[in-house]
């Protein structure tokens, strides 16, 4: 079935061809040099390890989760939607396997979750927001998700909090291979090869995945009804991911980053749909650079970016076929500088360009908008200070001046107090702006002022190590941009005509318990959103003091791992209070336990792992969005191996 | 001409048709087979005679939108979505004709009278479904539900109301026609309109305009998810100067039960003798009598299983009730 994707678009088929060749010579070619290289190499250089666009200096997030590569690989999810749902606070939305996901992070839209790929913006300036379930786990070094908005730092959109993806490298010289691949349950496939060639200076590596999945799985659409199969919900995934990173000298690197992705996906009939033939197609050319240079007291950042997404949706059931498409391209230069021990200012110019295609646009409209931001931090004693100030400009009409200030005190080492405040906004998206009928150019930027305070607290005994960590926000946004009829109008506009009060507590508690041979770890969290519009409006329906639609309340995660030798079992437990849906019914609340046990083994220059995953352990029945099953118990088994030439 | 003749012999025996009447079957607009008048001329709507149907139009190259009403001769009963939104379900206009009328919800789609017609009484019209709604409401699509929901059970509806208003002055009686009903507690009873079905129009009175408004019960919080478009055909309308029935809902006319296997119980408790007629949906007259005060039983066990009308009239005046024939 998932055969069909490359015929219905042969198109896809030859650029993945021409992709493939490609990579293939990367890969031998850079692999046949980097193995001449390596015979003249001595090993005895220390691994230099690039942070290929670290992220700001200034960033003053407090609440933050972050993962390494390693870690990013024991999680064993295919795709960053995935990962997030199970292991983060964000809600994501998203009616399967593969299937579009967004984002809700403290009570936030799909828009007010900021995205960068390397310091570089890559939501859609047409919604505003990025399908997360495009975002393969094995194209990314390390991933960092921020609570809380700073739009100055990171612009439009970064409202709910900002998701990096970043791409690292280490040096070692010689070659790294990595192969992984995954079965499981719905016709699930993964597999994913990465190749790294290296010397001191230098290093190319490449990545291709493709990931399969039929997702017809079994569900129960109303108690005591037939067991029924979700038709037409097959995905196929393809991407690679070209880089390289060059040292040319000391105190200075330079990456290049090339992803391209094809992802062709069936659209599942809702529960109240008896078929579906609609189809989408996503492809993406991400290409960005960065250069980072040292100086002597304080770095030059360079970066840049040239985006190119196309998005074509088919429903042959009532003959429609649109295709979408937009250029984005970003230069960006950063300068950081350090003043005394205490000061760092860091400036920031930013200049991107965008330009969309769809039907319902009357033109390709293009967009340019530039930025200045200023950061700057200070720590003296046990005060830290991090401020940041942006003002930007799109097609010459003047932006709000938005800034963001954080305070740390450390009353001891291991007890901090945090306090933040930030003004923040998103710029309407193209189809706010351009859609015809209903897009409207005077728009403003949806924008307010967001607060935080909080405390981490940890205990260090024997060995054991207990980390607390509680915090409250609150946010209002004015302008909310709603699509909606207005008086005198038959047919819908986008305009700004809400405002939205977010707040909340988040708290998290870990412990790790080590004894000799094995290591007990535990965690749990909790995250206590309201978020409410303080407007009433006859139409879209809303009265003041409703709960946006697919917010949820109360989220609460639990993680117990226990780690013995090379051998580690995993439990997570979730839950998700019920949320309002569009149609004026309340989806249920759930519980989800997921199960994962994984095996590790090491020979010379070569390691292997192998992993069995249960999701939705008690085979719940669940629904994410109105009318959408989800899947119930679902199995995945995977091996991986690697080998890593310098390694002793 | 056949049909013509045909309903006007249905009218002769439903009602008092004597009078000089207006049809309005659309024909006249000549549209080209398989086609559609959208209102992209702008005119901001269509003239027949003295009745003048409204419309919007933004005039786009890629997506022109519309509002109100179009003039179709689409045929297309398979292709659902919107790309499909000109089309009638039967496939043609009433009794096979080839043109029809398409309302789209605006606000409102509005019929204007005037000349010998302002002031003029509504007597009846043919609605159906489109192909688009038809489609949406059976199979559901990404946006609306299937009728029924997921079990079945869910008592969903979609009619359209017909307003008259006349001197601006909303009249107090309107007209509701279920283009789908799925509240039957026997789920076998479920519809969705899908052959032209004549709807009496004339408790509406005089009227000088009318507006269809739309109700369906698959509505969220961006407002409603079914498609609100109804095709209309062969609209009757009757002269200013003609001698109207006035309906009456007061009129002491009470029928019992609204489902029945063999006999009605209509009770009339007006002085005078009445005239009691049972129609079907089409608008055929299947039994005409006179009924005197007092409760009485009318037998229609001979009657085909379907929903009927019972129709009192008295004098000038006259009430209409519904019940459904198992």
């Amino acid at each position: 079935m998932l055969r069909k994707a490359f015929h219905v678009f042969p198109l896809s088929f030859s650029i993945l061809s021409q992709v493939w060749s490609t990579w293939l010579f990367f890969l031998f070619g850079v692999s046949l040099l980097s193995a001449q290289e390596a015979t003249d190499t001595l090993y005895q250089l220390s691994p230099v390890q690039i942070e290929g666009t670290t992220l700001r200096a200034d960033d003053e997030a407090f609440h933050t989760q972050t993962w390494s590569a390693a870690e990013l690989r024991a999680e064993g999810a295919a795709r960053v939607s995935d990962l997030l749902a199970q292991n983060s606070g964000i809600f994501v939305k998203q009616y399967g396997p593969g299937t579009l996901a967004t984002t809700s992070l403290r009570g936030g839209s799909a828009g007010h979750t900021a995205v960068t790929w390397n310091g570089l913006p890559i939501t859609s300036p047409m919604l505003g927001q990025l399908d997360f379930s495009l975002l393969p786990v094995g194209f990314v070094d390390e991933m960092r998700l921020e609570y809380g908005g700073n739009t100055a730092l990171w612009g439009s959109g970064a409202i709910g909090g900002t998701l990096h993806l970043n791409n690292q490298v280490n040096f070692l010289p010689g070659t790294q291979i990595q192969v992984r691949g995954t079965m499981g349950s719905w016709g699930m496939q993964d597999q994913f090869v990465s190749l790294q060639a290296a010397n001191t200076n230098f290093a190319s590596r490449s990545r291709v995945f493709r990931q399969r999945s039929r997702n017809d799985f079994t569900y129960q659409a109303f108690p005591g009804g037939p067991i029924q199969r979700l038709s037409h919900a097959g995905v196929a995934q393809t991407g690679a991911l070209q880089e390289f990173f060059w040292q040319p000298k000391k105190g200075q690197r330079l990456s290049l980053h090339i992803w391209w992705q094809d992802v062709f996906r069936e659209i599942p009939p809702t529960l109240v749909q008896t078929k579906s033939q609609a189809t989408q197609e996503d492809q993406a050319l991400r290409i960005s650079f960065n250069w980072h240079k040292v100086l002597e007291k304080g770095a030059l950042k360079v970066r840049g970016g040239l985006f190119r997404e196309a998005l074509n949706y088919r429903d042959e059931q009532i003959r429609l076929n649109s295709t979408s498409s937009f250029w984005t391209g970003i230069a960006e230069v950063e300068r950081q500088r350090f003043i005394g021990k205490a000061h760092q200012f860091t400036l920031g110019l930013n200049h991107t360009w965008t330009q969309a295609e769809i039907a319902a646009y009357q033109s390709n409209p293009q967009q340019h908008s530039s930025a200045v931001f200023l950061a700057h931090s200070w720590q003296q004693g046990k005060w830290k200070w991090n401020g940041s100030l942006r003002q930007g400009i799109i097609d010459g009409n003047i932006l709000p001046m938005v800034g963001s200030g954080a305070l740390r005190y450390e009353v001891k080492p291991s007890f901090l107090l945090h306090m933040q405040a930030a003004r923040n906004y998103r710029v309407p998206t193209f189809n706010d702006r351009f859609w015809n009928p209903g897009g409207n150019p005077d728009l403003l930027p949806e924008s307010g002022w967001s607060q935080e305070g909080g405390f981490s607290w940890q205990i260090l005994d024997k060995g054991w190590k207990v980390n607390y960590q509680s915090i409250v926000f609150n946010r209002n946004i004015q302008n909310w941009i709603l699509w909606s009829i207005q008086e005198g109008d038959f047919f819908y506009s986008a305009n700004n005509i809400a405002e939205v009060w977010s707040r909340g507590w988040e708290q998290k508690l870990s412990a790790e318990i080590p004894s000799s041979r094995s290591t007990w770890a535990f965690s749990a969290s909790h995250h206590l959103t309201r978020s409410t519009y303080q407007t009433s409006l006859s139409f879209p329906v809303i009265s003041e003091g409703d709960q946006l639609v697919y917010v949820p309340v109360h989220r609460l995660l639990g993680n117990l791992n226990y780690q013995r030798d090379r051998w580690s079992i995993r439990y997570m437990h979730q839950f998700t209070s019920s949320v309002e849906a569009l149609r004026f019914t309340q989806l249920p609340s759930y519980h989800l336990g997921h199960l994962r046990a994984q095996g590790n083994i090491n020979w010379r220059k070569w390691s292997g792992e192998v992993f069995l995953a249960v999701d939705n352990v008690w085979n719940a029945a669940y629904q994410v969005i109105e009318f959408r099953p989800m899947p119930g118990r679902t199995l995945r088994v995977g091996v991986s191996t690697s080998f890593d030439q310098a390694n002793h | 001409m056949m049909r013509y003749i045909y309903l006007t012999a249905c009218l002769l025996l439903g009602a008092t048709l004597s009078q000089a009447q207006t049809l309005v079957d659309f024909e006249s607009f000549n549209v080209p087979v398989d086609s559609f008048f959208n209102g992209s001329d702008l005119s901001g709507g269509f003239t027949e005679g003295d009745v003048f149907f409204t419309n919007s139009y933004v005039p786009d190259p890629q997506f022109p939108f519309w509002s109100g009403w179009a003039i179709s001769t689409k045929t297309d009963t398979v292709t659902a979505g919107f790309t499909n939104q000109y089309s009638a379900f039967p496939g043609t206009g009433w009794d096979g004709s080839e043109t029809y009328a398409v309302a789209y919800r605006s606000s409102p789609p509005r019929i204007k009278l005037s000349g010998a017609l302002q002031g003029g009484q509504p007597e009846g019209v043919y609605l159906t479904n489109g192909t688009y709604a038809y489609r949406s409401m059976t199979e559901g699509d990404q946006f609306a539900k299937k009728f029924g929901g997921v079990d079945g059970n869910d008592p969903d509806f979609f009619f359209v109301t017909i307003k008259g208003y006349q001197d601006g002055q909303l009249k107090t009686d309107s007209v509701d026609f279920y283009l789908a009903d799925f509240r039957f507690a026997d789920n076998s009873q479920d519809y969705i309109v899908k052959e032209w079905t004549y709807v009496d129009l004339t408790s509406l009175g005089r009227v000088d305009s009318v507006e269809f408004f739309f109700t369906t019960s698959d509505v969220g919080v961006n407002g409603p998810n079914t498609p609100f478009y109804v095709c209309v055909d062969n609209l009757i309308l009757r002269d200013n100067n003609s001698t109207s029935v006035d309906v009456d809902a007061t009129l002491p006319f009470q029928l019992y039960p609204t489902r029945v296997n063999d006999q009605i119980q209509v009770v009339w408790e007006g002085i005078n003798e009445a005239t009691l007629e049972i129609m079907d949906v089409q608008g055929r007259v299947w039994s005409k009598e006179i009924i005197r005060q007092g409760s009485q039983s009318v037998y229609v066990s001979d009657l085909a299983s379907g929903l009927y009308i019972a129709r009192v009239r008295s004098g000038q005046q006259a009430k209409a009730m519904k019940f459904w024939k198992e």
